[in-house]
């Protein structure tokens, strides 16, 4: 991922967020981005349908943390914009919810939807360096002693390598408290890295400065240790929505292995 | 010019059930394969309120009301594609019904407050979006200078 914060808010180059929200349909992207993300169109077809399987959690995750599970706090890394579907609109009033993003733009963005809605803040903060959220003198403000919380990570860690995805889970796991949840999306796992197509977007990504990491649900489970999932278990996206895999075409299925966007799971300590 | 009282029976005419029904099956035909960033659950209950808004526009020919309905559905999020099979669904019903000569024209001129206000929403946040974009940018900027 591009560290030069002039890199990533240069609206002349394809940003990954901007395609990501291209194909969701939104309009918070220009046309730069929304060339890159119909090149990948093209060769996955069935992009921004896995897109929307990602997004539509959002709604159900705020959900389970909050009335099901009983947080009252979740902190969220790379969020993105904190629009309508997001999770400060979908929890109780006097729910603590922490955004963070890299995205300078997507920041002061943020800053402006978020207005002064109380218990909600966003921050600037790389998702690969929970600390950066963790460790600041107003997360510690808002926090105090207060550990067990719901984490959030998800539609991330496919930009994430080996070594930056084991070194989130270790720093959540050291600091959440024994009651925690950190909810994880194995984004496009056991998605097809040798597909000619894949192969392509794969270069696509890496002119935005964002390279992708495609791994097997297997290697995810390794690298979130010493996290494991809850009883649930892994939950492909397409079975956590209540849809089969008629949704994909055969020629999907070999791109994106059967989840359609990968698994989400519920990790617990 | 329609009577008030002649419009308030026509919600007879028309199953809800079946509008609902209906709305609901159309909404989930399209939620992947365009604009739609609302949840496939929350498919049922639009189509709830589709249906019930349009039965009290029946009642009460609150064209004001039905172009809120429609800047609501805009601000949530539904998607143009499924909006236009949505309204056109539900004119298909009303002239499937055993009242069409009456229900039809009624039915359009709900769907036209409706999407009126939709696309009044939609336009007003395009325009919105274009100026908190560069606004975002360039208080990102200063940041970044300092």
């Amino acid at each position: 991922m591009s560290e030069r914060k002039e890199d990533i808010m240069d609206a002349s180059v394809p940003n990954a967020g901007r395609m990501y929200d291209y194909l969701l349909g939104g309009h918070h992207n220009f046309e730069v981005d929304r060339q890159a993300a119909d090149q990948l169109i093209k060769l996955l077809p069935f992009a921004p349908k896995s897109s929307r399987l990602q997004r539509w959690c959002l709604q159900d995750i705020a959900e389970e943390l909050v009335v099901r599970r009983g947080f009252d706090t979740i902190i969220d890394f790379a969020s993105g914009l904190p629009t309508q579907d997001h999770f400060h609109t979908r929890v109780p009033e006097g729910t603590t919810v922490i955004y963070s993003d890299y995205d300078p733009v997507v920041v002061e963005y943020a800053h402006d939807i978020l207005g002064d809605i109380p218990n909600v803040y966003f921050f600037e903060a790389d998702a690969r360096r929970p600390e950066e959220v963790l460790d600041r003198p107003e997360v510690k403000d808002i926090l105090g002693d207060k550990r067990d919380v719901a984490l959030v990570h998800w539609g991330v860690s496919l930009f994430f390598t080996d070594e930056e995805l084991a070194h989130v889970a270790q720093v959540l796991y050291d600091w959440a408290g024994d009651k925690s949840c950190w909810t994880y999306h194995a984004h496009q796992a056991d998605a097809n890295p040798n597909d000619p197509a894949v192969i392509k977007v794969l270069k696509i990504y890496e002119q935005t400065g964002t390279p992708l990491h495609i791994r097997s649900l297997e290697e995810h489970r390794e690298l979130i240790q010493p996290w494991h999932p809850g009883e649930e278990g892994f939950i492909s996206l397409l079975e956590w929505h209540g849809l089969d895999q008629s949704e994909m075409g055969q020629e999907d299925r070999k791109v994106f292995g059967p989840g359609g966007a990968g698994y989400g799971t519920y990790l617990v300590k | 010019m329609v009577v008030k009282g002649v419009v308030q029976s026509l919600s007879t005419h028309l199953n809800e059930v079946h509008l609902t029904t209906e709305l609901g099956r159309t909404l989930r035909q399209d939620f992947l394969s365009n604009s739609l960033p609302i949840s496939p659950r929350r498919a049922d209950q639009i189509s709830q309120e589709v249906s019930a808004a349009f039965l009290e526009f029946l009642g009460s020919e609150d064209e004001e009301a039905a172009r809120t309905c429609g800047q609501r559905l805009a601000a949530e999020g539904l998607g143009h594609r499924s909006i236009l099979t949505m309204t056109e669904t539900l004119r298909q019903v009303c002239w499937e019904s055993d009242n069409p000569v009456t229900l039809s024209p009624a039915a359009g001129r709900y769907v036209t407050a409706v999407l009126e206000g939709y696309m009044a929403s939609r336009e007003a946040s395009l325009l919105q979006e274009q100026t908190r974009t560069m606004h975002a940018f360039q208080r990102a900027q200063k940041r970044q200078d300092q």
